[in-house]
C-alpha cells in the first residue's frame, strides 16, 4: 500500500488528474469570454454608433448585431455549463474509482492478515475504516491536482499583475503570506493530530458497540448493563473532549486567517494613500491594486482551504493504512498464486513434522522438539488440552501460523515453499470455534468448493463487459461473483441435486439428520418444481391424522381443522376465513385490509367488537410487555403479534373508548383489526374474546363458506384436498396446529409425522429443504454443536486429501470414529482427551510444552 | 376460566404472594390453561422440560420407569409448580409426572417462566426455600429408610 495519499493518487490516477487539469484549463478562456462579451454588448451593440459592423466577413446592423452577440453570449454560457458538467461528472468518476480502489486494497490487505493478527485489530474496528472513514477521501481524490493548480495559477497571475503596477504594493500584498504559510500548517498539524485521535477513539466506540452486541447474553445474565453504559459514556466523553479541542484550534485558524487577510488592505490604504499624496503613485494604479488584491483573496482562501482538506485527508489516509500492514501478513505471491496442480488426489497426503518449535499460545511459552509423521490415508490424534499447543500445531500444519523452527512437509514438500492454493489443494481444516456465514446452510456447506469461477457470468454480455472494464480501471478483482463457482467435481458429484444429497448424507452421518428434517418441515418449498411431492404429502397427511385421532393422548396435543368449530390454537383471521392468504409474509394484513371481508364484518356487526378486542389486546400487550420498564418482550408473543403491529395500533388506543371508536379512520381500523385477527383464543385470553364473539366469527365463516367463489381467487381453503403452498410442510402434513401449553407436544407429534415421512420415502426430500435455512449471523441460528458439525461437513464435502480437525473438548469417540470413516484421505485430529482418539491409527500426547509420542 | 379468575387464583397462591398486580397480570397473560386426563403424562422422564405448570386442581404422581421412588416421595397435592427445576437448571427431569385424576393447570414455556423469576426475585427466593426444604425432607426420609433397613438386617 502507498504510504501517503499523494503517492496513492499519483500512482493510480496520474492520467485522470491531468485530464481534470486540462478540462479545468479549458474553462479559463470561456470564463474570460463570459466576462468580456457583456462588455461588447453594452459598448458596441447597445451604445455603439458605427454601423453596420463586420463579424466573420458579414455586415450587421445594430439590432442584428445585438441579437448576434446575445446569442453568442448564450452559446458561451451553455458551453461553459457543459464543460462544468463534464468536469464535475468526471471528478465524481475519478473520486469514486479511487475510493473503490482504496477500499478494495484495504479489503485485500485484510484477507492477507494471518489469523493471529486479529488479536490486535478487531473486525469491529476494521469495518468503519473500510466503509465510512475512507468516504471523505473520495472528494479529495478528484481535486488533489486540479484545485491547487487552478487556484495557484490564478494567484500567481494576480500577484504578477500587482507587481507590474508597483513593486512596493506587490510586496505589501504578499507580505503576510510567509507568516500564514508557516503558522497555518503549524496549527493545522495540531488539528490533524486531534482528528486522528478522534478517529481512533471512534474505532474504539465501534468496537464497544460490537462487543456489547456479541456479549448480549452474558451482559444480561450478569446484569452488567450499567458497566457497559459507563464505559461507553467514557469514550463518548473522550470524543467530546477531542472535538472541543478541535473546535478551539480550528476557529483560531479561521480567526487568524481572516485577520491576516484584512491586514494588506489596511496597508494599501495607509501606505498606498501616502504614495498617492506624495505623488509617487497614481490614484488609478492604487484603485487597480486594491481591486486586484480583492481578487487575490478568493484563490488564496481556496488554497488555504485546500491545504486544510489535504492535511486532514493525509492524516486520515495514514491513520487508516497503518492498520493494514502487519509485519507478518501473507505475501501477495502466497495468497494469489495458482495451485501447482490442477486436480487433487483424494487418496491422501503424507505428512511429516520434524523438530517443530512454535509459540504454544498466549502465556503458554514455546512448544519444541515435536516430530511425527502421518502416512497417506493414515490417521493420528494430537492429544492435549487448550494450553498444550495442540491448536497451534494444527494451525502450523495448515499453514496458518509460521513455525519458529523445524519443518513440515506434505508429500515430501516443505510447507514453507507452498502457496495458499497449493496448501488448500491438499488439506481441509476445521477450526476449533467454527465461523459460519450469514447465508443458507447449503451455501455454508458449499463454501470450500468455491475457489475459482468455473464458467461465464450469468449477467448479460454487455453488463459483464462493463463490470470487467470498471474492475480493471480500479484494480479490482476480474472474477465475476455471479458466475458458477461451485466445483461439483471436487465434491465428487455431477450436479447440484447430487451435491445436496451428499450434504444431507454427511449431516445425517454426524447426527444432524433429525435436525435437518425438522428444519425442512418448517420450510415452504416451491412445489411447482416437485410434481409428486404434493401428492405424497397429502397421502402422508391422511395417515398422520388417522393415527393422531386414534390415540386420545395424541389427539389432546393438537387442534385439527374442523369446519364447524373454532380452532383455538389458530389466529382469528384463519378461523374467520377457514382458509389462508397465500402470501408468505403479512398474510393477516392481507385479510384485514381486504375490502370484501371488511364490508362483511361491518354488515354482520362483527367489525366493532373486533376493533374493541384489538384495542384491548394492543393496550394490554403494550402496557405489560413494551412500556413496563421491567418487561422483557416474549419472543413467543412476538411471533403471534409482531411488535411493529402493536406500535402501529398504539396511536388509536386513546381514541377508542368503552362506547366505541371515535374518529377512528381507515388506518386506525386496519391497525386494530390486524391485532384482533392475530389473536389465538387458547393463548390470548382477552376479556372481550368471549364465546359469543367466537360464535359470531363462526357465523361469518359460514357466510364466507357459502360465497367461497368470491374469495377463491385470493385465499386457499383450509380443508381443501390440496397442498397449501402458503403453509410450511409441517402444517401441510398436520392440517391443524399443535396445541399450546402441553409439554413435549410438538416433539411427539413430529415423531408421528417422522415415521410416516420415512415410510413414504419423503425424508430425503424434506431434509434437502432444510438446506435452505439461513444460519444467521455467525451461525447464531444454530446450536454450538450444530455449528461444529456443519464446519466438519463443510471441510469433508471438498474431499480434502488431508483433513485437519481441531475438535478439542467437543471430540467424542463416536464423532472421531465417524470422522475417520467419512474422511477418504489422511486425517489429523486435535482432541483434548486420550479416550476420544480410540478409532484412529495412533495418537500423540502433547504433555506440557514438550511432545511425548505414544505411537500405537 | 377467564383472565380475571386466573389472576385471582394466582394471587391466592403462597408462591406468588409477593407479586404486585402487574406481575400477576404478566404471569396470567403469558400462561395457557391446560387440562390433563387421568393417566396422562404431564412431564416426561429424562427430557428437559419445555413447559412449567402451576397445578391448581387435581392430583399427580411421580413415577420412574423401571424403578421405584422412596416412600413419601411420590404423592403430591395441588398448588404445585411442576417442571421448575428443569426450567431453571436446564437438566432432564428424572421422573414422569402423571395425572392421577383430572388435573387443571396453567402452563408457561420455560423461557417465559425464567424471565418472570428474574423479574420478581421474591418468587425465586420463595421457590429456593421451598425446593431446598423439599430436598432436606426427602433426604431425611431416605436416610430414615436406610437406617430402618440396617436395623432390620
Amino acid at each position: 500500500m502507498r504510504q501517503t495519499i499523494f503517492k496513492f493518487i499519483w500512482a493510480y490516477s496520474t492520467r485522470q488528474q491531468l485530464i481534470l487539469l486540462a478540462i479545468t484549463c479549458l474553462s479559463f478562456p470561456l470564463v474570460y469570454m463570459i466576462l468580456e462579451v457583456p462588455k461588447w454588448i453594452i459598448n458596441d451593440a447597445i451604445s455603439g454608433t458605427h454601423f453596420p459592423k463586420s463579424f466573420l466577413g458579414f455586415q450587421f446592423e445594430q439590432l442584428d448585431y445585438l441579437f448576434l452577440l446575445s446569442a453568442f453570449f448564450m452559446g458561451l454560457i451553455i458551453l461553459n455549463n457543459a464543460v462544468k458538467y463534464v468536469l464535475n461528472v468526471y471528478k465524481g468518476v475519478v473520486g469514486e474509482r479511487m475510493l473503490r480502489r482504496l477500499r478494495y486494497q484495504l479489503f485485500e490487505a485484510t484477507l492477507r492478515f494471518r489469523p493471529r493478527s486479529f488479536r490486535r485489530v478487531s473486525g469491529d474496528q476494521l469495518i468503519p475504516m473500510i466503509t465510512s472513514e475512507v468516504e471523505d477521501l473520495g472528494h479529495f481524490f478528484s481535486e488533489a491536482v486540479a484545485t491547487p493548480a487552478f487556484q495557484g495559477g490564478s494567484l500567481v497571475v494576480y500577484i504578477v499583475f500587482i507587481f507590474v503596477q508597483n513593486v512596493w504594493l506587490g510586496l505589501v500584498a504578499v507580505s503576510l503570506y510567509p507568516l500564514q504559510a508557516w503558522l497555518i500548517p503549524h496549527l493545522q498539524k495540531q488539528v490533524s493530530l486531534l482528528a486522528r485521535d478522534r478517529v481512533r477513539n471512534l474505532r474504539v466506540v465501534a468496537d464497544r458497540v460490537g462487543s456489547s452486541v456479541s456479549s448480549s447474553e452474558i451482559m444480561h445474565a450478569s446484569a452488567t448493563r450499567r458497566y457497559h453504559l459507563a464505559d461507553f459514556s467514557d469514550h463518548l466523553h473522550e470524543n467530546y473532549r477531542i472535538r472541543f479541542d478541535i473546535y478551539k484550534k480550528k476557529y483560531v485558524i479561521k480567526f487568524l486567517n481572516n485577520f491576516l487577510n484584512q491586514m494588506p488592505p489596511f496597508i494599501f490604504y495607509a501606505v498606498g494613500g501616502y504614495f498617492v499624496i506624495q505623488g509617487e503613485l497614481t490614484l488609478g494604479a492604487l484603485v487597480v491594486c486594491i481591486s486586484a488584491y480583492q481578487d487575490i483573496s478568493g484563490p488564496w482562501k481556496d488554497l488555504l482551504g485546500y491545504y486544510q482538506r489535504f492535511a486532514m485527508a493525509d492524516i486520515k489516509y495514514s491513520t487508516i493504512i497503518e492498520n493494514f500492514a502487519p509485519d507478518d501478513r501473507y505475501t501477495e505471491e502466497h495468497v494469489a498464486s495458482p495451485a501447482d496442480e490442477a486436480g487433487h488426489k483424494v487418496a491422501g497426503v503424507a505428512l511429516s513434522v520434524s523438530k517443530l518449535a512454535l509459540e504454544a499460545g498466549e502465556g503458554a511459552g514455546h512448544l519444541s522438539g515435536l516430530s511425527f509423521s502421518l502416512p497417506a490415508s493414515g490417521s493420528l490424534a494430537l492429544v492435549g488440552d487448550d494450553e498444550s499447543g495442540r491448536s497451534q500445531v494444527l494451525q502450523a500444519v495448515a499453514g496458518l501460523v509460521p513455525a519458529l523452527s523445524g519443518s513440515i512437509t506434505l508429500d515430501g514438500r516443505a510447507i514453507t515453499t507452498m502457496n495458499e492454493a497449493d496448501i488448500g489443494a491438499r488439506i481441509g481444516y476445521v477450526e476449533p470455534q467454527p465461523y459460519l456465514f450469514d447465508a443458507s446452510l447449503r451455501a455454508n456447506l458449499a463454501y470450500t468448493l468455491r475457489r475459482q469461477p468455473l464458467g461465464p457470468s450469468t449477467l448479460s454480455e454487455s453488463e459483464a463487459r462493463y463490470r470487467k472494464r470498471e474492475a480493471a480501471l480500479t484494480g479490482n478483482s476480474p472474477d465475476e461473483v455471479k458466475a458458477p463457482w461451485t466445483d461439483f467435481a471436487r465434491a465428487g458429484v455431477a450436479d447440484r441435486a447430487a451435491l445436496d444429497q451428499r450434504m444431507v448424507d454427511l449431516l445425517t452421518r454426524f447426527g444432524l439428520g433429525e435436525d435437518l428434517t425438522r428444519l425442512g418441515l418448517a420450510r415452504r418449498p416451491n412445489i411447482e418444481a416437485l410434481p409428486d411431492f404434493a401428492a405424497k404429502i397429502l397421502k402422508v397427511r391422511a395417515g398422520v391424522r388417522a393415527e393422531i385421532l386414534g390415540d386420545p393422548e395424541l389427539a389432546g396435543l393438537v387442534d385439527l381443522w374442523d369446519r364447524e368449530t373454532i380452532n383455538p390454537s389458530a389466529p382469528l383471521a384463519t378461523n374467520l376465513l377457514f382458509g389462508f392468504a397465500p402470501q408468505r409474509e403479512r398474510s393477516i394484513h392481507v385479510i384485514a385490509e381486504d375490502p370484501a371481508i371488511r364490508s362483511l364484518l361491518r354488515q354482520e356487526k362483527l367489525l366493532e367488537p373486533l376493533l374493541a378486542l384489538g384495542a384491548e389486546a394492543a393496550g394490554t400487550m403494550i402496557r405489560l410487555f413494551i412500556d413496563d420498564p421491567d418487561a422483557t418482550y416474549s419472543p413467543a408473543q412476538e411471533h403471534d403479534i409482531p411488535r411493529l403491529d402493536l406500535e402501529a395500533a398504539r396511536p388509536w388506543l386513546s381514541v377508542f373508548t368503552e362506547e366505541g371508536a371515535k374518529d377512528l379512520d381507515e388506518a386506525g381500523t386496519t391497525a386494530l383489526l390486524i391485532i384482533a385477527l392475530c389473536l389465538r383464543p387458547r393463548r390470548h385470553r382477552m376479556r372481550r374474546l368471549t364465546p359469543a364473539l367466537l360464535d359470531q366469527v363462526l357465523a361469518v365463516r359460514a357466510i364466507i363458506q357459502t360465497h367461497w367463489d368470491d374469495f377463491d381467487d385470493r385465499y386457499i381453503h383450509a380443508d381443501a384436498e390440496s397442498y397449501i403452498p402458503a403453509l410450511d410442510v409441517e402444517h401441510n402434513l398436520l392440517q391443524g396446529r399443535v396445541r399450546l401449553g402441553k409439554s413435549q407436544g410438538r416433539p411427539r407429534i413430529r415423531e408421528v409425522m417422522h415415521r410416516w415421512i420415512v415410510q413414504e420415502g419423503l425424508e430425503a426430500q424434506i431434509q434437502r429443504f432444510g438446506l435452505d435455512i439461513s444460519v444467521g449471523v455467525g451461525g447464531s441460528a444454530l446450536s454450538a454443536h450444530q455449528r461444529r458439525i456443519v464446519a466438519l461437513v463443510r471441510a469433508l464435502i471438498a474431499r480434502p486429501p488431508l483433513l485437519i480437525a481441531d475438535l478439542g473438548d467437543s471430540a467424542t469417540q463416536d464423532l472421531v470414529t465417524e470422522l475417520r470413516a467419512a474422511q477418504e484421505g489422511s486425517l489429523l485430529v486435535g482432541v483434548a482427551k486420550q479416550k476420544s482418539a480410540g478409532a484412529l491409527d495412533g495418537s500423540l500426547s502433547l504433555k506440557g510444552l514438550s511432545a511425548q509420542p505414544t505411537q500405537r | 376460566m377467564d383472565i380475571d379468575e386466573e389472576i385471582a387464583l394466582l394471587s391466592r397462591s403462597r408462591l406468588f404472594r409477593d407479586c404486585d398486580a402487574d406481575d400477576l397480570e404478566v404471569l396470567a397473560y403469558t400462561a395457557v390453561p391446560v387440562s390433563f386426563t387421568p393417566g396422562e403424562t404431564i412431564i416426561h422422564q429424562n427430557i428437559v422440560a419445555d413447559h412449567a405448570y402451576y397445578v391448581f386442581a387435581g392430583q399427580v404422581r411421580l413415577q420412574i420407569a423401571g424403578g421405584q421412588l422412596p416412600q413419601g416421595f411420590a404423592e403430591m397435592g395441588d398448588s404445585l409448580l411442576l417442571g421448575v427445576v428443569s426450567a431453571i437448571a436446564g437438566r432432564a427431569t428424572p421422573w414422569n409426572v402423571v395425572a392421577l385424576d383430572e388435573v387443571q393447570a396453567l402452563s408457561w414455556p420455560v423461557e417465559d417462566l425464567r424471565r418472570f423469576l428474574l423479574r420478581v426475585p421474591a418468587v425465586s427466593v420463595f421457590l429456593l426455600e421451598h425446593l431446598t426444604g423439599q430436598m432436606v425432607d426427602h433426604m431425611n426420609a431416605l436416610f430414615a429408610a436406610q437406617a430402618e433397613g440396617s436395623k432390620q438386617d
